[in-house]
This record gives C-alpha cells, structure tokens and sequence, in this order.
C-alpha cells in the first residue's frame, strides 16, 4: 500500500473525528444518542452553499455562519424539544431525534432539491507534494480545522468556567440542579456546540467531496464508531479514534478491495463494543 | 390460564379463522395490501416483545429480514423443496443468527444495544453486496413458479402474523412475561430476586428474531426477489420501530394500530407526495413521543376511558370524587394492561443515565 | 359481563370489529372493462436519484394521444391514464408500489424507472405477469426473465465501441483504467467494457469495484498513476465521480482521455466548471441526432431543460410510451397477455429510434458526446459530430 494511500487515510480521519466530536460531547453530556447528527452536517453544508453558491463567498470564509446558523437552530430545538424527552423513557430521546432527521431530509429535499451539490474552492481540486507523498489541500485544511476545533473544545471544557458546568451537569445532572446550574440551560448549549461542530464538518464534507439529502445517515454511522472506539470523556480520544478509523478504512480497501470497504468498520465497531464497552467508556454500560 | 388470557387467545384464534375463511373472496389488490400489512404487524410485533415487554430496544430488524429472505430464497433457488419448508429454514437460520449475536449483544444495554443491532444490519446488508453466490448487489429472483401468491401467500402472512402476536400475548399473560417486565424496569432489584437476566433476554431475542426471520422469507415471496437494496434495506428496521411506537409499544395491540396508521395511513395515502410523507411521519414521531410517549392505542385508551368515567350514568354513589376514578373502579392490573409503562418511566430515577 | 370488565373491553373490541370490517368491505379496484385504460409506473422521483425527465416524455406522450381522443379499442375509443408513484428511490417502496398499480389499480401494462431499479422491477412483473417496457437500462443489463419485461436502450457494446474508436484515433499509451461501482450495473459495466476494450487492442491495466458512495478514491487514483494509464472509463453514480475527480486533479493523475458513464451525466457536471470539460458522456439522444421527433420535443422541453442529458430523458420517456400504445392498439384488447405479445411484434420507429424486438430486448442508437463549458457536444458518430477536444479540465 503507498503512502499516498495511507495519507489520505490519515487525513481523512480527521474529518471522520470532527463528526465523532460532535456526536461524543452530545452524548456524554446529555447521555442522548442524536440519530439527526447527519442531517445537522448536512443542514451546515447547505446553508454554507446559499453563501458559497448564491453569494459567491469563499467556503472557508462562510465556515464560521454555517456553524453559528446551525447553533442557532439546535439550541431551541434541544431546549424546547429533546429535554423534555430525557426525562421521559428511554426510547422516547432516540425515536424523537429520528423523527427529526427524517423531517431534515425532508425539508433539504423540499428546499434545495435532490440533485448531488458541492462547494466550489479552489483548493478542492489542489494537491500538495508532502515528502514524496501527495495529498489533497482540502484535506489538509480540514485536518488543520479538525485540530483548531478540538483544541477549542477540549480549552472551552476543561479551563473555562462554563466547560466546568457542562463537565459538572455530565458528571450529576441532579446535583448539578441543586447547586444552582441550570441544566436545561447546559444541555441546549452543548447542543448547540455540537451542532456547530456538526456544521464545521459538513462544509468541509460540501468542499472535499458533494453532498445530499440523504447523505447524512454514513456520516451518522462513522460518526457513532468513532464514538464507540474513542469513548467518553477525551477529546484527544476521539480525535485518534477517527484517524485511526481512517487508516483502518484505507488500510481495508487496499487490502480486500472497495467492497469491503464499510464492512470492516462496522465489524470492528461492534467488536469493540462486545469486547470493552466498559472499558473504553468512563461509566458503566447500563444506561 | 386467567380470564383475560383466554380471551386473548380465542380472539387471536377467531382472527386467524375469519382471515382464512376471507382468502378466496378478496380480490388480489387487497390480498396483496392484506399481505404487507401482515408482515409489518408481525415484524413490528416481534420488535414490540423485545423493546416494549423486556426493554431491548432494537434497530436491527434488517438483519433477520435479510436473513430470513436470502435463506428462504436460496433454499428455494438451489433445491426443490416446497416454500413451506423455505420458511422453516427461515426461522431456523434466524435463530442461529440470533444465537451468535447474543454474545456480543447482550452485553450491552440501552442505547449501547440500540447501536450495536443497528450496526450488525448495516454489516450484514454491506456483506451480502459483495456475496457473489447470492446474487450480490443484484441479488437473485426466486423460481416465479414455486412461490405461493394470492390467497396461499396471504394466508402465510396471516400465519405469520399470528404468531407474532401470539407470542406477545404469551410474554404478556405469562410468568416469563412478568419476569421480562420486571428485567426491563428495574434489571438489578430483579436479579436481586433471582431472575436470570441474561436467560430471559436470550429467551426474549431468539423467538422474535426467528418471527421476524419468517416475516422475512414471506417479503422474499412477496417480491419474488432478494437483493441487499431490498430485503437487507435498513428501512425494515426503521419502520419497526416507527409502527410499534406510534401504535404503543408494550401494549398487545399497539403494533397493530401503528401498523395500520403509518402504513396505511401515512404511506399509502401519501404516495403521490413523498416529501409530504416523510414530513408527516417525522412530524408524527415527534409529536407522540413528547406527548403521547406510551403510544395511539393506548392514549386512545385511555382517553376513552376517561370520557366513560365522566359520563353521568356509568357513576356509582362515591365515584364523582375530583373527578378521576375512585379506588373501587380501578381494575387491579390496569397499570399493566391498558396503561403500559412503555419502557419505563422510572428508569429516570433508578439508573444512572 | 360487569360493568368493569366491558369497560376494560369494549376498546378492544371495537378495534377488531373496525379492523375486520375494513378487511372486509375491501375497496373495488381500479379499471372498469369499458373505462380508461391504466399505465402504472414506480418511479425514482425523490431520494438519490430524480427521473422527473422521464416522466415528463411519459406523459407528454399519453397526453398527446388523449388529445387525439384516446386509443381505439373495439370501436370505442378509450382514454390513457398515466399513474406515476414517487418511490423514493427504495427498492421495497417499489415493489409494493408495482403491485398496488397492478393488482389493485388494474394497470394493464408498466413504465420503468432507472438502472437498478429496473433490474428488479423485472422480478415483479413476470411474478405480475404484466408487461413492463424499461428505457435508461442498457440492453445487455436485462436479466433473462418469463418474457414480461422489455428493454428498448442503447447498448454497452455500442458505446464502448464508439468509445474505443474514437481512443484509437488520439495519441494513447492505450493502458485503460476502469473503475466502477460494485452493484450489477457496475460489473456488467466493467466486464463489457474490458471485453470490447481488449478486442480492440487496449491494455485494461487496472479494474477497481467501489461502493456507491465512496469518497476516498486515493487507492483507485494511485493505481491509476502507477499503471500510466492514460484512458479512464468510470461507471459511478454522480456523487463519486464528483469526488474522484476533485482527488485526480489534487493527486496530479492526468489521463488523455475519460468518460464518465451515468455520473458526468447529470447536470450538476457543469457546477464543476472547467474540471469537467473534456469528460465524455454516452447518451441516447443529442439535439443533432436526426432522431424522430426530435424537433418536437425540444420544442416541448428545450426551455425547461436545457441540459442535452435531460431532453435526452424525455426522449427516452416518450419513446417507452409510444411502444407500449401502439403495442395496445395493435393488440387491440387490454388483455395483458395480448398486449405482451403485441410487444414482440412491434416494427415501429420512435423518439429514440427503431424498435424492433428480439429476445426482450431492442438496441437504439448510441451517441458519445463531451462535456465544454457547461454543455454537451456530440463527437461520435461522425454524422452531426464536432471535433474531439483533449482532455482540458484534468491537465
């Protein structure tokens, strides 16, 4: 296998790592799997492509309005819709989130059309010669964002006085309550984190490759192994788990070919799950 | 046997008989609608046992449709054995499937197991794109002549189906039952009284994963064709969920409402506006599980049962007291019956979430 | 029964009483013997794929003959109804759509949807026993089924051929790379092409199976690279080759010659601007074709879409329309049997060609034409052809 195979795979990782972040600090606060997490990447690659397509803006340059639109819309989505849910059974969270992702899909369809779109940028079709390796500019800008995000996140949550209070309300949402936190208050804006994190990788995702309606279910996918293989709690966990799920992926192709390609991924996620969902995760596998 | 079991099963017996005695006068469009119908009650109510009555909510239904389908077909394709007998290696490749599962599955819990189902659907459909001797992504058609259709085909599907809700009525009338329930409220306090937890899951998993497995076999009749986009689709797992939910899952005929509304409903009657639909069902979904989270039938339920209350005539000396039903009306059981705890509400206080 | 228990009941019930009377009443279905006539079709019209194209030629064909008062049958004539259903692009939506318009909607006869799909929709209507006429399937991807289906398309071997005589006349190494995806339409793509590809001298260096919805193509690339390859022949849906050659052009993987089967196809080409100049398309139909009709439907379509690719799509609907009309009026009953073999002995000519069956199936024309400045030109055959440009976009 050439390394030019196994740096794209690195690359890729990232991009794998930023979806995964989102999906981690979502449920290892709220103890909520978001099964709409696709549709919100995706929800940032189209509203980056009303700037991108229509105003001719570059997509690194909307990036930043793609993540606080699609903040904007988590926040009261969480706060209004998916809180009361948590209280109630445990189902109740899951099925509501696919509700909602199926209403997503629904309304880009509606909206935008099924037609596969991309963001145009001149550096999606740039390559960089790295070390006799070649590697796509794209996907080291996403790389690069990857790295700034989680370094954000993981400074946000652990030397800010609000990370303390999402680490608190994570850690005992109840006692959390009667110290005076306002947990619902936590809950909508680690949502809404999450969500611009989502949004992040879904311009990225517009630029690199295209995207539509019906592309955020995958992204969902790798996102939730990614999940599984790093656990909670670590930022830097997650980031080496997505990279790791990208050599992996890349490693798999070469060796048994294409097809086998999303197979692998899933086996090895639910070997990992069979085999440490205790050990990898901070707190015990009843949920 | 208590009194309500009985009736339970004399009615399932007299659906299946009138259902029978219909085949041969319906006409085929209605055979064919009765046919669907039938096989999403059965799969619904077979995810229905192991999410509403013993808590293992599951989102790979896919898994044992698909296999249940390509195993059926196979047989069907390679030998020259009757489609009777396809359904029984259906069910017996189902369990075998199940059994392997187990042993990572029932290791995980909640959300843990949600996941991991749904990933084992995925794997599975993604390995049968590439299994060329099946078909691979192309899938094969089954010998058109040996495949039951019209009123043969839909009386298996009302076989089928009736065995699903046979074993929901068992889970829900019998000890095993009450001992699933009491796994899935409070899975420490009952294996502190001594129930096997990991028997009683494994005993949940297998005979719904062998039904759904039949279900599956009959789908492959039905469309006279397997194929990764079709039996393997993830969207059998989804729409298991979305009937049993919207309909009530935990109750006896919840399925059986869901079914009805979201298929026959929703996507029946919406076929000309798809994006429509898929608003709708999402829509639906949303609004039952923050409003009606025990799901239709048994909100319906218990809202008729309120207007009986308040009707003036039905009331006894002492029944109009603040207006919800005195002591004296409540029936025993009616926490279990017609107010199920879908997956319960007390999980909040108990576990750890 | 006390009064506790009936209440417990009565909802119960009440639900089977309503469920068997609904089984029971068990509405009337569709087509009287004297009434109008149904043509069902399942179609991809949301979801991943959009054939709202053909579609449109469907019914702007059955429009047509209703204006003309209908088809005439017995001494009666009889007017079209055209029942699409939206199936979202799932397999099991269509099914149980193909179904519903038979046995409940009493379709007599049944319009394709694409690729796929239609492989599958072929299961159904032998079991149906309805005859289904398919466009945007290539020929030799029908599945050798009970007679039920036809399939009047362009064919492989064509454009391969086109394809590979147009190859000999540029300066190549002749190494081809192939890369398509692993479903049926990708493998019988990818083996017919290897097939007529090394009749005709070429080298197929490199043959790489994907899965629709690949992103990463670095493993594909960097064969390419390190084959030489100089001809690429991609058979993907439209998303991956959007992908793929992004990563060609950032890996610096430069083949002289590229045609990119059903995914340079779709209009969303041109948002790739100058990278997808020079990409080459097989289509069934171009303005400058001289097919039948032609005139016509640019005259209908052409402002709604301008893309060739699209009016090509209407062209295709219409021209699966005419068959299964004319094949009624022939037979002149809506037995379905009757209209089937009418089927077979078509001898007519229509939007995309002549329509002549043998063995389920009837080859229509091919036509090669390449992507420049957000339009599509035909270069193969000579006959309305313009000069072959090199290969701009990936250089």
């Amino acid at each position: 296998m050439s390394m030019d195979v196994l740096a794209a795979g690195i690359l890729a990782g990232g991009l794998y790592a930023l979806v995964g972040l989102g999906i981690s600090l979502v449920f290892g606060v709220l103890k909520l799997m978001n099964l709409a997490h696709g549709e919100l990447v995706m929800a940032g690659a189209y509203i980056a492509s009303l700037f991108v397509v229509n105003a001719g803006w570059d997509p690194l340059v909307a990036l930043p309005f793609a993540m606080a639109a699609v903040a904007v819309i988590a926040y009261p989505l969480q706060r209004i819709l998916l809180t009361p849910l948590l209280r109630g059974s445990a189902t109740a969270p899951l099925v509501g989130t696919f509700g909602i992702s199926l209403v997503g899909q629904a309304i880009f369809q509606a909206v935008f059309g099924s037609h596969p779109k991309n963001l145009p940028a001149s550096y999606a079709t740039e390559g960089i010669s790295v070390g006799g390796m070649r590697v796509q500019t794209v996907y080291v800008i996403s790389f690069v964002l990857t790295i700034v995000l989680c370094l954000v996140t993981h400074f946000v949550l652990t030397h800010t006085r609000a990370g303390g209070a999402v680490r608190a309300a994570a850690a005992d949402p109840t006692t959390a309550a009667i110290l005076g936190l306002n947990v619902n208050r936590i809950y909508a804006f680690t949502m809404a984190g999450a969500a611009a994190l989502a949004a992040a990788g879904g311009v990225m995702t517009g630029v690199a490759q295209s995207f539509t309606p019906t592309s955020g279910l995958p992204l969902l996918l790798t996102g939730f192994a990614v999940m599984a293989l790093a656990g909670i709690g670590s930022v830097g966990g997650v980031f080496a788990a997505g990279v790791a799920l990208g050599v992996i992926q890349s490693l798999s192709v070469s060796t048994f070919g294409g097809g086998w390609r999303d197979v692998v991924v899933y086996v090895l996620f639910l070997v990992v799950l069979a085999v440490r969902p205790q050990g990898l995760f901070r707190r015990a596998a009843p949920a | 046997m208590t009194r309500r079991a009985l009736v339970s099963w004399l009615a399932l017996g007299a659906v299946l008989i009138s259902a029978f005695a219909q085949s041969p006068h319906m006409n085929l469009g209605d055979l064919d609608l009765g046919v669907t119908l039938l096989t999403y009650l059965a799969i619904a109510q077979a995810w229905n046992v192991l999410a509403g009555f013993s808590g293992q909510v599951s989102l790979g239904s896919a898994a044992f449709v698909a296999t249940g389908g390509y195993s059926a077909a196979l047989v069907l394709a390679h030998s020259q054995v009757s489609y009777v007998l396809g359904l029984a290696v259906a069910a017996a490749c189902s369990a075998v499937l199940a059994l392997i599962l187990a042993v990572p599955l029932l290791r995980l819990r909640g959300d843990y197991f949600a996941v991991g189902t749904l990933a084992i659907a995925i794997a599975i459909q993604a390995a049968l794109n590439n299994w060329v001797w099946a078909g691979g992504a192309g899938g094969l058609i089954l010998p058109v002549d040996r495949v039951p259709m019209g009123p043969d085909l839909f009386r298996l599907a009302a076989v089928v189906a009736a065995l699903a809700m046979g074993l929901a009525v068992f889970v829900k009338h019998s000890g095993f039952g009450l001992r699933l329930t009491a796994i899935r409220d409070n899975e420490q306090a009952a294996a502190g009284l001594g129930v096997s937890v990991y028997r009683h899951r494994l005993a949940a998993l297998v005979p719904a994963s062998m039904i759904i497995g039949l279900a599956g076999a009959v789908v492959a009749y039905q469309f006279v064709a397997i194929s990764p986009s079709g039996v393997a689709n993830l969207s059998w797992s989804l729409n298991a969920v979305l009937m049993a939910i919207v309909g009530g899952a935990g109750s006896l005929l919840g399925p059986v409402v869901g079914v009805g509304i979201v298929y026959y409903g929703l996507t029946r009657q919406l076929e000309d506006t798809q994006t429509l639909s898929q608003v709708l069902e999402g829509t639906l979904l949303i609004i039952i599980v923050r409003f009606a989270p025990e799901g239709i039938w048994p909100f319906a339920c218990r809202m008729s049962r309120r207007a009986w209350h308040s009707r003036p005539s039905a009331s006894r000396p002492g029944d109009r007291t603040g207006g919800s039903s005195s002591n004296r009306d409540k029936d025993p059981d009616q926490g279990r019956d017609q107010d199920p705890d879908t997956v319960s509400s007390d999980s909040v206080v108990v576990s750890t979430r | 029964m006390s009064k506790p228990t009936m209440r417990r009941w009565f909802p119960g019930v009440a639900a089977i009483a309503l469920l068997a009377s609904a089984c029971g009443s068990g509405s009337s279905s569709g087509s009287t013997s004297d009434g109008d006539i149904v043509i069902g079709a399942s179609m991809a019209l949301s979801g991943q794929i959009n054939l709202q194209q053909i579609r449109d030629g469907y019914q702007m064909r059955v429009d047509e003959v209703n204006a003309a008062g209908g088809i005439k049958i017995d001494g009666k004539k009889r007017k079209l109804v055209l029942k699409v259903l939206d199936n979202r692009t799932d397999s099991n939506t269509m099914t149980q759509q193909v179904r519903t318009l038979a046995l409940k909607d009493g379709a007599v006869a049944l319009l394709g949807s694409c690729c796929q799909q239609n492989i599958e929709m072929q299961a159904q209507a032998d079991a149906l026993k309805t005859p289904l006429v398919e466009v945007a399937l290539p020929v030799e991807l029908l599945p050798k089924g009970e007679g039920y289906a036809w399939d009047s398309f362009q064919a492989l071997a064509d454009g391969a051929k086109g394809f590979y005589e147009l190859a000999a006349g540029q300066q190549t190494d002749k190494k081809v790379l192939i890369v398509t995806n692993n479903d049926a339409p990708g493998t019988g793509t990818a083996d017919l092409w290897t097939q007529v590809g090394k009749a005709a001298g070429f080298d197929i260096a490199v043959t790489k199976a994907v899965p629709a919805g690949t992103t990463d193509f670095s493993d594909v690339v960097s064969a390419g690279k390190s084959a030489g390859a100089d001809i690429l022949i991609a058979a993907m849906v439209p998303p991956d080759c959007f992908a793929m050659w992004k990563q060609m052009k950032a890996l610096q993987y430069a083949p002289k010659m590229a045609i990119g089967l059903q995914c340079a196809q779709t209009p969303g080409w041109g948002s790739l601007g100058t990278l997808g100049d020079g990409t080459l398309v097989q289509t069934n139909w171009t303005t400058t074709s001289g097919l039948p009709e032609a005139d016509k439907i640019i005259k209908a379509y052409g402002e709604k879409y301008p893309n060739v690719n699209d009016l090509g799509s209407v062209a295709a609907g219409y021209h699966a329309a005419s068959i299964i009309i004319a094949a009624i009026e022939a037979a002149g009953s809506t037995d379905k049997a009757a209209i089937n073999k009418a089927i077979g002995e078509l001898d007519i000519s229509s939007a995309l060609g002549p329509v002549k069956f043998t063995d389920n199936k009837s080859t229509t024309p091919t036509f090669l034409g390449q992507w420049k400045d957000g339009n599509i030109e035909q270069v193969w055959p000579a006959q309305g052809a313009v000069a072959l440009q090199p290969l701009s976009g990936l250089q």
